[in-house]
């Protein structure tokens, strides 16, 4: 799972222009917010495989993660003319909108369930490193990610990445509820230094 | 709550991280609605993680999910208007109580005829009351129809019902806002309950509206109770249940009539004047609204009129 580790921090390729990305998105939500369909069809094809992956990732449902997809375009659509880019792109905002619809499909699922139900592990493909390194944001928290411990990185990454809950985590990395809620706040107060800095 | 946090930076990373559990992710929700610095503070943390979503594979996903989405936007859920003073970020879009929590406890598909290929969708409800993300999709499609709902401007196009459809939509667009009316009509499932007085035996008829089939209807009968009985199969998302209101001409609340099984039964109506009373019938949890006023979407509607 830490494909950080198979990293060389030195080796970042060259910065791509995410600005001239996230520009685009913006357009096409501003289009949105004036009610142009066409635009979310466009918004719509350029996202919805990243965020369907993410989804299906955290889920590992089909049918959850068409939910989620769904709920969090239709609210973007809603508040498309309210989106203020200046807070940040739109990019992490339709990632955060699928993502919380996502893992709380699951933890209510888990509440529904005796115990904690374990989603199997899945494994990176070897693509996902460079996937993350193919944007300058990725690069910049790549190199902070490798900063931390170890156990700090891999907490935050299979929270993100996967969404699991503190209990699922303390599963996985055999480790007690606690250290892993320790690990978790740690990782993120190193990790704002780092980014922020 | 001794888990919480005492870091705001570092809640809010963790309400973005996805590892609160759902009572505290509820209380930061609610919080960050009336904090702006919290609101900053998860963007900023939603900007921060972003890059770790393009480890997860990309995956393409069904057909049926851009039809449904489009059809959910034709269904009438409103673009929320421009708020300068209040703009909308990830984080407010995501923290208002309309947004993170109800998601996971409203997948409430209700599909009619029994058949529907992409019509399961999940309507947002809200359990505020907010009625923007609330009755966004209902999800309901018809066999050999296509699940492009029927905005209210297209059903009043249609004839004499369309009229009585106009009417029924302001009046419920007062009570509820549009969305969830739009919904009911998009829905295309509008009903006419029409009432011939006694001594003819009342008759409900239900009109069908945008081509697609009515799916209950409601006849008074001769002792004061209401029958409502469903006029094809309604499924019924599991979790949930229909619930049916009367709101009475010039009222401002609807009054609840009960759960209703989706094949219908019979109602005991309160004391109220019944012509020109509305029908509705909404999605809420199992065993019905908690409040005593609907908090689910606005399935199906329609105006009790005596024939003459």
């Amino acid at each position: 799972m830490d494909v950080f580790d198979l990293a060389d921090a030195e080796q970042y390729p060259g910065a791509p222009v995410d600005r001239a990305e996230d520009a685009a998105l913006s357009a096409l939500l501003l289009r949105c917010g004036e009610g142009d369909r066409a635009a979310f069809h466009r918004l719509y094809d350029l996202e919805s495989k990243r965020l369907y992956g993410l989804a299906l990732r955290i889920t590992r449902q089909p049918a959850l993660a068409a939910d989620a997809v769904h709920d969090a375009l239709l609210q973007a659509w809603q508040r498309a003319a309210r989106f203020d880019p200046a807070r940040g792109s739109v990019a992490a905002w339709l990632t955060g909108l699928v993502r919380y619809r996502a893992i709380d499909a699951m933890r209510k699922r888990a509440r529904e369930v005796t115990g904690v139900e374990l989603p199997e592990e899945a494994d990176d493909a070897p693509g996902a490193l460079d996937r993350l390194l193919a944007s300058a944001a990725g690069q910049a928290l790549h190199r902070c990610l490798n900063g931390l411990e170890q156990r700090q990185r891999q907490v935050i990454v299979m929270a993100f990445v996967d969404g699991l809950s503190h209990a699922e985590l303390a599963v996985r990395l055999e480790s007690p509820l606690g250290t892993v809620k320790s690990w978790i706040r740690r990782g993120l107060q190193a990790l704002k230094a780092c980014l922020d800095s | 709550m001794s888990d919480l946090p005492e870091d705001p930076a570092i809640l809010a990373a963790e309400f973005v991280l996805g590892t609160l559990d759902p009572a505290t992710a509820r209380q930061v929700a609610a919080r960050a609605g009336a904090d702006p610095a919290l609101r900053r503070a998860i963007s900023a943390w939603e900007e921060r993680l972003h890059p770790l979503s393009a480890m997860a594979d990309e995956a393409v996903p069904p057909d049926a999910l851009w039809q449904r989405l489009a059809a959910s936007i034709d269904a009438g859920a409103p673009i929320e208007a421009g708020a300068a003073a209040h703009p909308a970020s990830g984080a407010t879009a995501n923290v208002s109580p309309a947004g993170v929590l109800p998601a996971g406890m409203s997948s409430a598909g209700v599909s009619s005829g029994g058949v529907s290929p992409a019509g399961v969708s999940s309507a947002g409800v809200s359990s505020a009351g907010v009625s923007s993300a609330g009755a966004s999709s209902a999800g309901v499609s018809s066999a050999g129809v296509s699940s492009v709902g029927v905005s209210p401007a297209n059903l009043a196009a249609s004839g004499a019902a369309a009229g009585m459809a106009a009417r029924a939509w302001r009046s419920v667009a007062l009570w509820r806002g549009a969305t969830a009316a739009g919904l009911a009509l998009a829905a295309g499932l509008a009903a006419y309950i029409m009432l011939r007085p006694p001594p003819a035996p009342p008759v409900a008829v239900l009109l069908p509206s945008g081509g697609a089939a009515p799916a209950y209807m409601a006849q008074l009968q001769p002792d004061g109770t209401l029958r409502v009985s469903a006029l094809h199969a309604v499924a019924v998302a599991p979790g949930k249940d229909l619930e049916l209101w009367a709101l009475p001409q010039g009222a401002s609340a609807p009054i609840a009539l009960g759960v209703l099984p989706s094949q219908g039964r019979g109602v005991a109506v309160p004391n109220i004047p019944v012509n020109g009373t509305q029908l509705l019938i909404s999605l809420e949890q199992k065993g019905g609204s908690p409040t005593g006023q609907p908090q689910g979407p606005v399935l199906y509607a329609g105006t009790l009129h005596a024939v003459d």
